[in-house]
């Protein structure tokens, strides 16, 4: 019968393993939004990149459509963290064997509303726990559409310094965005940054700002946007190019008004958690 | 979790648990008059339980890192039974019907006909299997 352990040992050595995990983690962040498809993973992984003079690590926290690699020019590779540089990714893509697969379980589906969700908690906390980061100044985590999850990070990660949203100008973006609001306030839970993906196009032609989602605060200066980090980013249809080419954005069209945007916003967000006091410089 | 001999007044302690895989059985015993029982675990709690990463029958060597990942995942070849018969090949005639279709919905048009095919044991694609598939998906749920 070996040495068994009871449930409430085995919680507390679960709940210890991630302390112990992330008491080498300065600062800790959540990319967030409440809705599918505005950008958060592209806006997660350059901000990623643009601090990557620093020791950042970045967790994929969608399980089910887990991207964030592609931003980032990252092939899925091993168990763990890849290091690529300074900055450490993690993703439930190391587990699956090919960008066809997905998380499927062993189990029968028949009672998975029962038990998926802790499941889901559970993995979560591994990614997060299991994985060598070694010491980072920044975590980032690129939280999935599901509101949910929000719930599972907040009650993992008590001391999350705060939240980035991301939202396009689109009505129904921002309607759900504005939900997730509520949720983040009734977790106790503080939101430092706005991200407007999305948030204009470019006319190839006349070079004007053609505010395909509807219109946006044109003028605002970046104290009328109250937050400490917040950017209007254009859409720029290089992005899916440097997704091919297997590399981010920010470092393969850096002069692309949407780069510079994304900069004025790693700029704001390494000044707001004052990342580089204490920055020693880690290992690469 | 504690048990009672109701005649010893005795806490009857746990003298065996089954394999801790699910469904659990442990064996309790009165250390006074040696009356015993059983209980077997229903599987549904048992997975509850493991999905927060808790061991049943508890933890007795050394934390396995994304123990949940290696323990819950299916094998990688997708939804349980669908990767189990070979991928179906497809016929000149069939991929050309196929590249009929606009670029855009291709990929998926035939992923959807592959899985029909598996589905049906089919093991090549002809051009009346993807007819087929289309007229089933047409057909709605009732087909």
């Amino acid at each position: 019968m070996g040495n068994p352990v009871g449930v409430p040992e085995q919680v507390s050595a679960l709940q210890e393993r991630l302390r112990a995990r992330m008491a080498a983690v300065r600062r800790k962040i959540a990319v967030v939004s409440g809705k599918g498809g505005v950008g958060k993973s592209f806006c997660a992984a350059n901000l990623a990149c643009l601090l990557s003079d620093l020791d950042v690590g970045v967790l994929d926290a969608d399980l089910d459509g887990p991207c964030i690699s592609r931003f980032l020019g990252n092939e899925p590779e091993g168990a763990g963290a890849a290091a690529r540089g300074r900055l450490r990714l993690a993703s439930v893509e190391r587990f699956l064997d090919g960008e066809d697969n997905a998380l499927v379980w062993k189990a029968s589906p028949e009672a998975a509303p029962v038990w998926g969700g802790p499941l889901r908690q559970s993995m979560t906390r591994e990614l997060l726990a299991d994985t060598e980061w070694g010491s980072l100044d920044l975590l980032i985590i690129d939280m999935p559409p599901s509101a949910d999850q929000l719930r599972t990070i907040a009650q993992l990660l008590p001391d999350l310094d705060g939240l980035i949203l991301v939202t396009t100008p689109a009505q129904v973006a921002r309607g759900v965005v504005s939900r997730t609001v509520t949720l983040a306030d009734a977790l106790g839970l503080r939101i430092i940054g706005l991200l407007e993906n999305m948030a204009y196009l470019i006319c190839p032609e006349c070079h004007k700002d053609l505010p395909v989602h509807g219109g946006g605060p044109e003028g605002a200066s970046q104290q009328d946007f109250i937050l400490p980090i917040a950017a209007r980013i254009p859409i720029d249809t290089n992005v899916e190019q440097s997704c091919r080419e297997g590399a981010p954005f920010v470092i393969r069209f850096p002069e692309s008004p949407a780069a510079v945007q994304l900069r004025a916003a790693a700029r704001a967000l390494r000044r707001f958690l004052d990342l580089d006091s204490n920055h020693q410089g880690g290992t690469p | 979790m504690k048990f009672l001999c109701e005649q010893c007044e005795k806490s009857l302690e746990c003298t065996s648990t089954g394999n801790p895989s699910s469904p659990l059985k442990a064996r309790y015993q009165c250390p006074g008059c040696g009356w015993s029982i059983q209980f077997i675990t229903n599987p549904g709690e048992d997975r509850f339980v493991r999905s927060m990463g808790i061991r049943i029958g508890g933890k007795d060597g050394d934390s396995v890192p994304f123990e949940s990942f290696h323990a819950n995942l299916a094998g990688n070849a997708g939804a349980e039974g669908a990767g189990d018969a070979a991928d179906p090949t497809w016929t000149e005639e069939a991929e050309a019907r196929l590249n009929r279709a606009p670029e855009f919905i291709r990929e998926v048009a035939r992923r959807a006909t592959e899985s029909f095919a598996r589905r049906r044991g089919i093991e090549r694609i002809t051009v009346d299997v993807v007819d087929e598939t289309r007229n089933t998906l047409e057909g709605g749920f009732d087909r």
